[in-house]
This record gives C-alpha cells, sequence and structure tokens, in this order.
C-alpha cells in the first residue's frame, strides 16, 4: 500500500454542503409540522370570527336548524358538567391508586396494577363509548340503564381520566425525595403519617398537576359522548333519564361542521376556537403550575 | 470468625452472625458487634464496606429496600429488634437516626422538631413546646432559632439543618441516635459544632455514627470498629485502634495506605 | 419497578430476587402484620400490660403518681409520660397499620376492575359475532345488516390505509423535527418552540376534524387531488381518482398532523438522553456536526424512534371524530389513494347508536372493536417498554385520540 495516505486536512466541499443541507432540512421539517398546527387555530378564527362576539359564549343556541342563531353557552354549561362529573369520579378513585402504586411500590399485586393502569391508558375512546354505552346507557341487561345522559358520560369521561390521574399522582409521589421520607421514618412515624404529612403535601402540586391533564384529555373527548350522551341544544334538569343529555363543546361542533349549512360551519369555527383556547390556556396553567413547584422543590 | 467486642460496660446494641443481603449481593457478613450503652462508637471503613447498611439495618430504614434480607440476630436491650413480634415504628421511636444530607421537613423550625412527637398523639401544646424547646436546647440551636420558631427550616444554614434535624431525633427520646455521615455534607465549623453536640449528647444517649473521616472517629468516639467488605475487621477502644490495631488491614487503612 | 424508598446508587436494585423473601420478616413494606402478640421492643422492658386509653400529658395520670409513690420514685417525668404514650398507642398502631394497607390495596383493585370491565363487556357483548363467524370474521370483506353476514375486512384495511398515510407523512417529519428541537434551534428559540410543539399536541381531535372539513377537504378537492391525478395518476392507477375532497388521503394527512407532535416530542426526549461523551467522541474524531447528528446520534436512540412511532401508530388508530369528518365513511377497499373508505372507529361512532336494535349487528360491531382494543393494547405497551427501557420511567400518558 504504498500510496495509502490521509485525505487532506479540512472539509470537502462534499461534506460541508452536505452539513448545511441536513441541517436546513430539519427547521425545514420543523416549519412543516408546525405550520397546520398553527394554520388550525388561524383558520378558526378567519372563518369564525364573523360569529365571535361575547354574546356567543353567554347566550343559548335558536333559530332553525338550531344554533344558527345565538351561542354555545349549553356546549360550554355542558362540557362543564361532564368535566365536574368526571372529576369527582376519577380524582378519588385516581389519587387513591396512586397512592397505593406508590406505597406498596414492589409488591407483585402493585406491578400488575400498575401494568394494567398503563393498559388502559392506551384503551381507544370508541371503546371507552361502547363500555359506558353498556355499563350506564344502555336500558336493556345489565347495567345502571341511565340512558343517554350526562351522567352516563361524565363517569366514562371520569373513567378514561382514572388511568392519567392515578400514574401522575404515583409519580408525583415518587419526585418525594427519599430522604426527606426517611427522616420522618426514622423518627418512628407509620407509613400513613409519613403519607398523609409528607409525601401527600409535597407532591400537592403534581396530583393537582395530573388531575388538570385529565381534564385536558378529557375536555375534547368527542367519541365517547357519541355512545352515552349525545347532544342537548339547552340545559338539563336532570342529568339521568330520557331528557338527562347535556350539551357539549366538542359534541357540539361534531353536529355543527356535519351540517351542510355554511352558518353552522362558521359557528362550528368560533366554536372550535374557542375550545382551542380554553385547552390552551389549561395547558399553560398546568404548565405554571409544574414550573412553579419544580422551582419550589428546587429551593427545598 | 468469632470476633468478641472487648467492650466494658452495659451494652445496648449486640448482632450475633449477623449477614445482609440485597437480593443476591451480599452487604455483610456474619458480623458480632456491640454498641455499649452511653458511648460513642464509629465505625469505619472504605465505602462499600457495608458499615452503613449495618447502621441502617440497626433500626430496619432497610425494611424498605426491596430485596433487603438478613440472618444472624441483632438485639437491641438483649430483645430481637427483627423478631416477629416487633413493630418496626415503635423500634424506631426508640433507635433514631440522622442522616448524611440535612433533611428537615418542609415545615417550620417548630414543627420539625414537634412533627415526632404529634405522630405519636402528644396533643397537649405546652408539653410540646416544652419539649422543643429542650430539644433544641440539647442541640445547641435554640439561640440561634428560638426568634423564628415559626420560620421556615429550609431558611437555615447546612450545619444549621443538621442540628435541627439531631433536635427532632431527640425530641421523642430515643435511647440510640445513630448518625450516618452526618458531618460529610458541612463545612468544618458546622462539623466541629456537631461533634461538640456528640459528646454532650453522650451522657444520656447511646450513640453509633458511621464515618468516612478517620480523624472525626478518633476525635470523639470512644470504641471504633472497622469494616472491610461487609466484614467486621476489627473493633476496641478508639485510642488502641488509632495506635496499636491488632489487624494489619486496620493499620493499613488508618495509615491511609487504601481507602 | 421502583419504590420511592429504594436508593438510586444501589446496584442491587437491579436484581431483584422476586422469589427470595427475607427470612426472618416477611414483610418489608411496612410493620408486618404478625405482630399481636408481644410488645416487647415497645415497653422499654417494662412489662406491664399496655394501656389503651390515650393518656392526659397536662397532669401526671394519678394512678402513675402513686405507682411512683409506692415504688419510692419520683413522680413521672415528662419521659416517663411519653413512653406510656408509647405502650398505650402500641395496639392502635398495629391496627391502624393493617387498616390503612388494606384500604390502600382497595384502591389498586378499582383499576384492576376497570380493566376488567373494559374486556369483560367487550368479550361478553362481542360474543354472539365471536360464536358465529369464528376466525373467519377477519378476512371476510362482506358486511350486510339486512343478511346478518358481518366480516371485519374492509374495515381493517380501511384503518390500516388512513394510519399508514398518516404516519407515511408524520414520521419523517417528525423525526426532523425533533432533531430540530434538540440539536439545531438556537438557544433562545429551543424553549419557546418546544413547549409550542407540546402544547399544540393538545388540540382536541374535533378540532382537527372541523379544520379537515373546512380548509383540507376543498384544498385536496380542487388542487391536490387533480394534481396527482394529472402527474402519477396518468401512469399509476393507484394516485388517480375523481377528486372529491373526502377519502383515506384527507383523513391520512389530517391524522398525521395530529400525530407529528407527539411522535417528535418523545424522539425529542430520547434524543437528549445520548450522553454527552458519545457527543464529543463523534467531535473529536472531526464530524461535522450533521455528521455527528445523523450518523451517532440518530442511530443511538433507534429504540426510542421506533417507541415514539409504534405510540404514534397507536394514536393514529384510535383516532375517531376527524376520521369520522374526513374518510368518507363509505364500506369499501380503497384502491387508490383517493378513494373514500370505512375505519373501525368511525364505524362504531358512526352506526354503533342504531346497530343495537340487532343483537348481531352490535355484536359484530364490537368484535371490531375489540380487535381495535387489542391491537391498542400490544401497540401501547410495546411502545411504552421501548421508551421506558431507553428512558427509565417518566413518560406521560398519551390518550387514544377522541
Amino acid at each position: 500500500m504504498a500510496d495509502a495516505r490521509l485525505p487532506e486536512k479540512g472539509l470537502s466541499p462534499y461534506r460541508q454542503i452536505r452539513n448545511v443541507v441536513l441541517g436546513s432540512i430539519t427547521g425545514l421539517a420543523f416549519l412543516v409540522a408546525v405550520t397546520p398546527l398553527l394554520a388550525i387555530i388561524y383558520i378558526a378564527y378567519d372563518r369564525g370570527k364573523a360569529a365571535l362576539s361575547l354574546s356567543f359564549v353567554t347566550t343559548m343556541p335558536s333559530g332553525f336548524p338550531v344554533g344558527i342563531e345565538g351561542g354555545i353557552l349549553n356546549g360550554i354549561a355542558g362540557s362543564l358538567i361532564l368535566i365536574v362529573l368526571a372529576s369527582l369520579l376519577s380524582v378519588p378513585v385516581g389519587v387513591w391508586a396512586g397512592l397505593y402504586l406508590w406505597d406498596q411500590s414492589h409488591t407483585r399485586l402493585a406491578g400488575i396494577t400498575r401494568l394494567f393502569s398503563d393498559l388502559l391508558l392506551g384503551v381507544p375512546s370508541v371503546i371507552w363509548g361502547v363500555v359506558g354505552f353498556y355499563v350506564f346507557s344502555t336500558n336493556t341487561g345489565w347495567g345502571f340503564h341511565w340512558g343517554f345522559s350526562g351522567l352516563a358520560a361524565g363517569l366514562t369521561l371520569g373513567f378514561i381520566m382514572i388511568p392519567i390521574v392515578t400514574r401522575v399522582t404515583e409519580q408525583a409521589l415518587r419526585d418525594v425525595p427519599r430522604s426527606y421520607i426517611e427522616g420522618a421514618l426514622a423518627l418512628g412515624a407509620t407509613r400513613f403519617q409519613v403519607m398523609r404529612d409528607l409525601a401527600i403535601p409535597a407532591a400537592i402540586t403534581g396530583i393537582g398537576t395530573g388531575i388538570l391533564l385529565g381534564v385536558l384529555n378529557v375536555l375534547g373527548q368527542t367519541a365517547p359522548l357519541v355512545f352515552t350522551n349525545y347532544y342537548n341544544t339547552g340545559i338539563p334538569h336532570s342529568l339521568v333519564g330520557s331528557n338527562g343529555s347535556v350539551g357539549d363543546l366538542a359534541m357540539q361542533i361534531f353536529i355543527y361542521i356535519h351540517e351542510p349549512s355554511k352558518a353552522l360551519h362558521v359557528k362550528a369555527m368560533a366554536a372550535a376556537l374557542v375550545l382551542t383556547v380554553i385547552v390552551l390556556l389549561l395547558d399553560m396553567g398546568i404548565r405554571l403550575l409544574s414550573w412553579g413547584s419544580r422551582k419550589y422543590a428546587r429551593k427545598a | 470468625m468469632e470476633q468478641i467486642a472487648p467492650m466494658s460496660g452495659n451494652l445496648k446494641i449486640e448482632t450475633k452472625g449477623f449477614s445482609a443481603f440485597y437480593g443476591k449481593t451480599q452487604a455483610l457478613r456474619n458480623v458480632n458487634f456491640a454498641v455499649p450503652e452511653k458511648k460513642i462508637t464509629a465505625m469505619i471503613g472504605p465505602s462499600g464496606c457495608g458499615k452503613s447498611t449495618f447502621l441502617r439495618s440497626l433500626n430496619r430504614m432497610n425494611d424498605f429496600i426491596p430485596g433487603f434480607r438478613m440472618e444472624g440476630s441483632a438485639l437491641l436491650d438483649g430483645q430481637e429488634i427483627y423478631g416477629a413480634a416487633v413493630n418496626p415504628v415503635l423500634l424506631r421511636q426508640r433507635v433514631g437516626m440522622v442522616f448524611q444530607k440535612p433533611n428537615p421537613f418542609q415545615m417550620s423550625i417548630y414543627e420539625n422538631v414537634a412533627y415526632g412527637l404529634r405522630i405519636q398523639g402528644v396533643k397537649s401544646a405546652s408539653l410540646v413546646s416544652d419539649i422543643v424547646e429542650k430539644s433544641l436546647r440539647a442541640a445547641a440551636l435554640w439561640d440561634e432559632v428560638k426568634d423564628r420558631l415559626k420560620g421556615s427550616a429550609f431558611a437555615l444554614s447546612g450545619g444549621q439543618q443538621q442540628r435541627l434535624c439531631i433536635a427532632r431525633a431527640l425530641a421523642v427520646e430515643p435511647e440510640v441516635i445513630l448518625l450516618d455521615e452526618p458531618a460529610s455534607a458541612l463545612d468544618p465549623i458546622s462539623t466541629a459544632r456537631i461533634e461538640e453536640l456528640m459528646q454532650d449528647l453522650k451522657d444520656r444517649y447511646t450513640i453509633a455514627i458511621v464515618t468516612h473521616n478517620m480523624q472525626q472517629a478518633a476525635r470523639v468516639s470512644d470504641y471504633t470498629a472497622f469494616f472491610l467488605d461487609g466484614t467486621l475487621v476489627e473493633v476496641g477502644e478508639t485510642t488502641k485502634i488509632f495506635t496499636n490495631p491488632d489487624d494489619s488491614r486496620t493499620e493499613d487503612y488508618i495509615t491511609g495506605r487504601f481507602g | 419497578m421502583s419504590s420511592p424508598f429504594i436508593s438510586e446508587e444501589r446496584p442491587f436494585r437491579k436484581s431483584p430476587d422476586r422469589t427470595e423473601t427475607p427470612r426472618k420478616h416477611k414483610d418489608v413494606t411496612m410493620a408486618a402484620p404478625e405482630h399481636e402478640q408481644g410488645d416487647s421492643l415497645l415497653s422499654h422492658g417494662d412489662h406491664r400490660p399496655p394501656v389503651v386509653a390515650p393518656l392526659s400529658f397536662l397532669s401526671p395520670d394519678p394512678d402513675e403518681v402513686r405507682d411512683a409513690q409506692e415504688l419510692g420514685r419520683s413522680a413521672p417525668s415528662t419521659e416517663t409520660t411519653l413512653k406510656n404514650l408509647r405502650r398505650a398507642s402500641h395496639s392502635q398502631v398495629l391496627r391502624s397499620e393493617r387498616l390503612f394497607h388494606l384500604t390502600l390495596r382497595l384502591g389498586g383493585l378499582f383499576i384492576l376492575l376497570l380493566f376488567a370491565t373494559v374486556l369483560g363487556v367487550s368479550v361478553v357483548e362481542a360474543w354472539p359475532s365471536i360464536e358465529k363467524f369464528g376466525w373467519s370474521f377477519l378476512w371476510t370483506p362482506t358486511w350486510n345488516p339486512h343478511r346478518h353476514i358481518f366480516g371485519a375486512w374492509t374495515y381493517l384495511v380501511g384503518t390500516f390505509w388512513v394510519t399508514g398515510i398518516a404516519l407515511i407523512f408524520a414520521i419523517p417529519i417528525a423525526i426532523l423535527s425533533a432533531l430540530f428541537l434538540s440539536d439545531y434551534a438556537p438557544k433562545w428559540l429551543v424553549g419557546g418552540v418546544s413547549t409550542l410543539m407540546e402544547m399544540l399536541a393538545g388540540i382536541p381531535s374535533i378540532v382537527f376534524g372541523a379544520f379537515g372539513i373546512i380548509f383540507v377537504v376543498p384544498l385536496m378537492r380542487d388542487h391536490v387531488e387533480p394534481f396527482l391525478a394529472n402527474t402519477l395518476g396518468r401512469h399509476f392507477d393507484f394516485f388517480s381518482g375523481d377528486a372529491m375532497g373526502y377519502g383515506i388521503l384527507s383523513a391520512g394527512l389530517v391524522v398525521g398532523i395530529m400525530v407529528i407532535p407527539l411522535v417528535a416530542t418523545v424522539t425529542r426526549d430520547s434524543l437528549v438522553m445520548v450522553p454527552r461523551e458519545t457527543v464529543e467522541a463523534a467531535y473529536a474524531l472531526g464530524s461535522t456536526k450533521a455528521e455527528m447528528v445523523y450518523f451517532v446520534k440518530l442511530p443511538a436512540v433507534v429504540p426510542g424512534i421506533i417507541g415514539s412511532v409504534i405510540l404514534g401508530f397507536g394514536r393514529a388508530l384510535g383516532e375517531t371524530m376527524a376520521v369520522l369528518l374526513l374518510v368518507g365513511n363509505q364500506a369499501s377497499v380503497p384502491t387508490s389513494i383517493q378513494d373514500v373508505g370505512y375505519t373501525i372507529s368511525s364505524l362504531l361512532a358512526n352506526t354503533f347508536t342504531y346497530a343495537v336494535i340487532d343483537p348481531l349487528f352490535s355484536a359484530a360491531e364490537i368484535e371490531l372493536g375489540l380487535i381495535l382494543l387489542v391491537i391498542s393494547l400490544v401497540v401501547n405497551t410495546l411502545g411504552r417498554e421501548l421508551l421506558l427501557k431507553l428512558m427509565g420511567g417518566r413518560l406521560a400518558g398519551s390518550v387514544g385520540g377522541g
């Protein structure tokens, strides 16, 4: 190999160009990724702005077909009712299960429970709809026979929230420094006392964040409502039975956009903007909360 | 290997053939050891020699580590620490512990010290405040914090936090205090204060301390034990261990030939 | 599987020998439940029976004072009072700890019950169809409620078409975006754009669907589909069609847009886990930045990328409302990218409420749902496991789309 020698020092033009091209491609891809997402918000605003006003969120829908005039108060109120119902079920159960997974972390039963909790995170929302239908709504066979109603839908959404709250609660508790827990145990505190006095107070922001994250996840859920609640143009007096359906923002968008009416499409886009803004604000709130608690934890 | 601890006085804690395992790894091998009452016993040895594991075994803090198990026997006042009838929670009220890193709770200074009493159900405010003051005085912290008892414990310096943790441990009136490298995260002045404090406390408490720092062991302890690879190599009066050890490995370690 | 009490630096926990129980004390989680009989360690060697009632600490117990005087000792100090308290609390501590232990376990049982409900409802309600059609359900292309013949084939194919188009579109963009976020974005920008990306991932899918109807469908119908038909479509039937706007292409694209943030965020999370040493080693050999990023960093996180793609697949698979609005909802097997189709989830959301009138019809629909459920569970578990291995535990949950 008489000819063997090192390549010349310095970058060949090929390598220089490749470096620039491969770098630029990533920026370009990022733009391609983000542009449609931002376009969604812009188009919702652009196509919906004709309907946007304060009264849009404070009045009930009216006209024929219903919704062509008036606002989306029924949807906002209904979504709120559903979230409250979902939280009433999922917060106690999810936090409870999260406490269990943390406390008895390495037992075999906890391992199995954690596995199934994670599996529940992957259940598609139509399946939740079917399950909610048979457990709460159907009027034949076993189940609660609540019909298409707010209670049925709220608790179905609660089912979806449970594994989210469970996971985030466990994670928040695990983030409590071990030294902190050991300090109390070494004083002769019981596990219950450690949990009540130290672990939960230290993890409370994390748990709160988890609950909000769960709410965020079910806020835009539409499919389960098709199976358990459908839609109501008014605000119901009861949450159970044949007149128990509630309005819902996501369902409202679905119904409006499904109609071949330009006027309803405008309302749908305006409602989509409202829903998106609520979701993004909630998301921002969660970020501020967890950012604040992290800052606090660093000081500790 | 039969190690007879050449110790005088009443033996507060005794272990016989004590071995500890994490899963399949053996961390301690057949340790025969004793901690004499109202004395300071230091445990030295290189990292990973098992001295911390041993200390944590004495108030069953290792119970929380999955895969931990032990063999042999450990006795507190002649009673089996790992006996079936023992509630570790109540054991730990008798055998307190102070950790390497100061770990005050996210509460006020006062509540930190009072916590141990509150979890035992002590309701009387006057009793609690008596004990809090007594404990803070015993930990030589009272004068520094008496004006800000309601302030956050995190506002204290590292050394003060560590003394607060000692006060917290004292408040539940344990009989034994286990110190797991209590000064390793502190500056020299804070370290000196903790060492002084230990001398004050030894009239009333049995103290066992794990330390990385041989000078510290020589300064504060009455007895010293040298651990190596999970075995207790040698134990004896501190002056003897540091001047005329029986085992050549002890001599190598204290003269700095390894570790 | 780590407990809050595992010390991170202990190498031992990696070899958890679950069958090996501690010899002396069985229950290492909490106080062993079986210490009813003795209170030897609690009574300070004082073997009087435990006093159960909580003692008053304000004044010394009169009995205690008398006992002490009779024995010639001084009246009890705070110390003895505290010790009495310990004896007093012994049985209480035991009882409450055992109760606490069991009570907590109930919370975990609810999770198991919920999973059993999901699986149970799906299997039981699908049973008539499973029983009647057997495995042939999977490849039967007929779906005829009137003649009571049901087969999954059309919907399976439709589902995989939409998911496939979504992923082909999303994966390259998502991975390159992840590289941008992890290596190329300027420092002052990276926090902001990462957060933006994560937040956009939270836009509800119904909003994507509405956007699809309002914007994507006209765009496809008037521009993209005629263009495709006139170029590639001249040579391949696969790209030809009569430009309706609705169909698997529109649905796939919108679902693709939807899963990009998820895949990009998770990929970025694994990219930032690449050790600094690896990066520095690449630079020290004279790599350009692109050579380091593409030839060293990217291959190092292949499991993470596969994991994130699998999660994206799971998300796309279950996506319902946007697809329902865009896919055309026509039960035919697509042969061209411009064709309409039907997916499992859009079929269920669209027709389930009237399918329930006929037990076999609804059973067939639920069997479709069961297939979707099983695939989703497998896919999610697989993706999660891959990522957990790579990142050691921190992964936010993602719910199948609504």
